[in-house]
């Protein structure tokens, strides 16, 4: 019974990941493409936006499939440690496509008005720092599961 | 603005300030090394794999096919099922081995037809007299 709740507590998860990182993202930009201000449509570059798109989707799914396995693993596992690793790295490249994709500063030509730029840079350098933190804890986490594998492995078959 | 007119907010909101221009000389170099290796990263998939999905969709597949199968194996709450089944299986060899042979053993052992003492190669029971 193990392996299928584990499986479906990574299906459940993978969703998650997939809604976050995929969907709302794809329609937030989609949105944004399509987005008009007071009857003036906003001039968004197709390439930005296919770029923007190609990534979302590439890294959305990296990341779910990390999820799937991280979240799948049995808790305090050594595997769901390194896999939580490795994706939140995937999750750094993800956030980081956002600024080479042109998404860090986005500019909108209103036609008829004039030019409306967004500037999300110093927000995604602070989630990067964000993410430093995450690391330096999930590389704590491979050491400590390391060290106290026995223990933590005599107190899961109790359970 | 909404944290303009709430002042716990902007109190908040200085406090977190401050602190961040406290780690600043802690914080850029971190930043700094972080941007450094994502660079690095970025630019190879965008040179090698910035065209179309499959690579992507062989990794997610990969990862959760491998998923199952690692969980299907090692379950975490008990020894991983094909080996354990395994070892499980020896070990009821094993017991069944020393049972019977146990019993072979047992039914060798000459006893008296009266008390049911074991008497060895003697006809009489040592315990009881009898003659077997």
């Amino acid at each position: 019974m193990g392996s299928v709740k584990n499986m479906v507590r990574g299906t459940i998860f993978t969703a998650i990941y997939v809604v976050i990182t995929i969907v709302i993202p794809l329609a937030t930009f989609t949105l944004l493409f399509n987005f008009v201000i007071q009857g003036l449509p906003l001039d968004f570059e197709q390439q930005d936006y296919n770029n923007v798109v190609f990534w979302i989707v590439a890294f959305g799914l990296m990341i779910s499939g990390f999820a799937f396995f991280t979240f799948s693993s049995p808790k305090q596992s050594i595997r769901r440690a390194i896999f939580a690793l490795i994706q939140v790295l995937v999750n750094c490249l993800y956030l980081w496509s956002y600024k080479f994709s042109g998404a860090a500063v986005i500019s909108f030509i209103i036609v008829d008005f004039g030019v409306m730029t967004l500037n999300v840079q110093q927000m995604i350098l602070m989630y990067m720092g964000l993410y430093f933190l995450t690391i330096v804890l999930k590389v704590y986490d491979i050491i400590d599961f390391t060290i106290n594998r026995k223990k933590i492995r005599e107190n899961r078959m109790k359970e | 603005m909404i944290y303009q007119t709430i002042e716990a907010l902007q109190i908040l909101a200085n406090i977190i300030g401050s602190i961040l221009l406290f780690l600043r000389p802690i914080i850029t170099p971190i930043g700094e090394w972080m941007v450094g290796w994502i660079t690095v990263g970025m630019e190879f998939l965008r040179d090698n794999y910035s065209t179309d999905y499959t690579f992507y969709i062989i990794i997610c597949v990969i990862l959760v096919v491998f998923g199952i199968i690692v969980n299907i194996i090692w379950p975490g709450d008990r020894k991983g099922s094909i080996f354990s089944k395994s070892i499980d299986k020896i070990e009821v060899l094993e017991d069944k081995g020393e049972v019977s042979g146990e019993k072979d053993i047992i039914d060798e052992i000459k006893r008296c037809k009266d008390c049911g003492n074991p008497i060895g190669d003697s006809e009489i029971c040592p315990l009881c007299g009898a003659r077997n």
